[in-house]
């Protein structure tokens, strides 16, 4: 046999790693499924996404398109939500929204990840006065609520829609670093954590490659359920015309000129904040169905390898 | 009895209170520092500005001292309740505040009691009849009160009973103890239920983790009636971790309370500082947040109080 040529070995490596993520997704798939909470909320999510990619093939209407003849109709077939006081259509303005939620959840996720976890992870691994000093500061941030801190960061910085989410999102970088932490604190005690710094591996490739993806199913339950509190809470910020402004499509956005309307007609009030629920409802159930299943085991034992 | 450990214990967390306090002024006094444009501009941005108005604020504030002084200065000033000047409302910041924390503090209070009224006999039964079709008609009532912020939920309370029914008044405070009763009781249950809710979720797997200890096994054995073991021995080891957060969600509680009683018209806290937020008002809003860090640590401490009355390992064992 010869030997297999570079080209063949990069191929079968990448197939190798295209089959891991395939597993991966599979296996994913399968826990999802194994609770009936999830997978309803999962189903609401991925709703959430299609329509958020389809917005201009969904949408009835052009979401900014005024018509100034057709104020705050009532819902009927050519405007199916009504219109609001500008004469946009409801619904092609709640499918375009969806972006702005989808939005509100990458940042979180993503502040979450980056500046939660890695801070949970030091914490936790190197413990003592890193531990210490990190600790004492998460406990002053969360001693403020999030909304609150949210407003306070609007202040000072302005009020528009960057400034709101990225608010948002920093309030729940506290709890994911705690989670995280308490996680890397009985992790690092395992033999194989040991094992790896007996190998000599540098701090990081511990951290990151034996402590990291065995904290995953604490961090993915808990940033799921933070997507969905930090959709109520951009919402009402929005809602109190302190987070994302109108004419901006956002549900809160819209709820908040809606407000001022709302004894000619309920309805422009109405859907934007069901949108809000539905998909607040999505997140929590996705949430709550994965942490019977990863954190308590779930009802079917077989998920758990 | 309180013995010398209790004491110690209590005096440790009490000081960690005054450092979370101390702490968020310092949090917030270096967030108005970065903020963009001089925090001149920042305190002075409620209003017009004359120049003479820019050099008291400089006085007041001291801003012409280097910003550790600064902060030394207006921490003094704060210890001795002077908690600044309004200039978008032309008034001082204390006597703003006196006018409306009652308010907020009555639907806080209130829809404390509604959500301990509502979730932890739910939680129990819930718990104690894990997998039931009760248990799961519960949990998914819980999630769908938790999934629907208090301002939707509020709206529509007032599009329904105050314009449609015309059963409940749609705005003001009312006044005498039933006229406030009556205006404060659905914002507090709205937001009682949203706090009910996580408060379910916390009972209900409490209950379902302390079923299944040893020792409710023995009490079993020992053939005491299930009633009596889920109300004497269960529920009651169950409760404790639900007290400890219901300590944390305080602050939350607040925040929210001001919200409902913005949406509800209630000239209370949540307006004067939603538009002060606005207004970029910015004594108003380092004023609440100072209150709300305070009422946050005092509670946590008399939450800890309860908790080493009704768990006394805690204070022998140490804080972890």
């Amino acid at each position: 046999m010869s030997q297999p040529t570079e080209r063949e070995r990069v191929g079968s490596k990448r197939r190798l790693q295209e089959s891991r993520v395939l597993r991966g997704l599979f296996r994913g798939w399968r826990v999802i499924r194994s609770n009936s909470m999830a997978t309803v909320g999962f189903l609401i999510v991925s709703a959430l996404v299609v329509v958020a990619i389809l917005a201009p093939v969904l949408a009835p209407h052009p979401p900014d398109a005024q018509n100034l003849q057709n104020t705050l109709a009532p819902p009927s077939a050519e405007h199916p939500f009504g219109t609001d006081n500008t004469g946009r259509d409801v619904l092609s303005r709640i499918i375009f929204g969806t972006r702005y939620a989808l939005a509100i959840a990458i940042v979180v996720i993503t502040l979450e990840t980056l500046i939660g976890v890695s801070l949970g992870l030091v914490a936790g691994y190197y413990r003592g006065k890193v531990d210490e000093s990190v600790m004492r500061l998460l406990d002053v941030l969360v001693s403020i609520p999030p909304l609150l801190l949210a407003m306070v960061i609007v202040t000072t910085f302005g009020i528009n829609i960057w400034n709101a989410m990225i608010a948002i999102g920093i309030v729940y970088v506290p709890m994911m670093s705690r989670t995280v932490r308490s996680s890397a604190l009985s992790i690092r005690e395992e033999t194989y954590v040991q094992a790896a710094e007996g190998l000599g591996y540098s701090d990081s490739r511990v951290m990151l490659k034996h402590i990291l993806p065995n904290s995953v199913p604490p961090i993915v339950v808990l940033g799921t359920t933070d997507v969905a509190y930090a959709l109520i809470d951009v919402a009402t910020l929005s809602y109190l015309g302190l987070g994302i402004q109108p004419p901006t499509a956002s549900w809160g956005a819209m709820a908040n000129a809606a407000q001022g309307y709302i004894l000619v007609t309920p309805w422009p009030i109405v859907f934007p904040t069901l949108a809000i629920a539905i998909a607040v409802l999505g997140f929590n159930l996705l949430g709550m169905g994965l942490r019977e299943v990863l954190l308590y085991g779930g009802d079917h034992e077989e998920v758990v390898e | 009895m309180i013995s010398s450990r209790t004491v110690q214990y209590l005096l440790k967390r009490l000081g960690f209170g005054v450092f979370i306090v101390w702490a968020v002024t310092l949090l917030v006094f270096v967030l108005l520092q970065i903020s963009p444009g001089s925090p001149a501009d920042v305190l002075l941005s409620g209003g017009v500005v004359t120049e003479e108005m820019r050099q008291s604020v400089i006085e007041q504030y001291n801003l012409n001292e280097p910003w550790y002084v600064q902060y030394f200065l207006w921490l003094k000033d704060v210890a001795a309740g002077d908690l600044g000047y309004s200039f978008s409302q032309q008034r001082p910041v204390a006597g703003l505040i006196a006018d409306r924390w009652a308010i907020t503090f009555q639907i806080v209070g209130l829809s404390m009691l509604l959500a301990t009224l509502l979730s932890i006999p739910t939680g129990i039964i819930a718990g104690a009849n894990h997998g039931s079709v009760v248990d799961r008609l519960l949990t998914v009532t819980a999630i769908v009160g938790v999934s629907i912020p208090v301002f939707v939920s509020g709206v529509l309370a007032i599009l329904i009973f105050s314009f449609h029914l015309n059963v409940l008044p749609s705005g003001g405070a009312g006044s005498g103890f039933v006229g406030r009763l009556t205006h404060i009781f659905v914002p507090s249950l709205l937001l009682g239920g949203m706090v009910g809710a996580l408060m379910f979720r916390m009972m209900r797997a409490g209950m379902r983790d302390v079923l299944e200890k040893d020792y409710i096994e023995t009490c079993t054995a020992m053939g005491l009636p299930r009633r009596q073991i889920i109300l004497k021995y269960a529920a009651k080891n169950a409760i404790a971790p639900v007290l400890t957060v219901s300590g944390l969600w305080i602050g939350f509680l607040i925040v929210y309370a001001m919200v409902v009683e913005f949406v509800f018209g209630m000239g209370g806290l949540g307006r004067l500082i939603i538009h002060a937020v606005e207004a970029q008002d910015f004594p108003i809003v380092l004023a609440g947040t100072i209150i709300t860090a305070v009422v946050f640590v005092v509670s946590n401490i008399v939450v800890d109080l309860l908790y080493t009355w009704a768990d006394p390992r805690v204070a022998v064992g140490g804080s972890e």
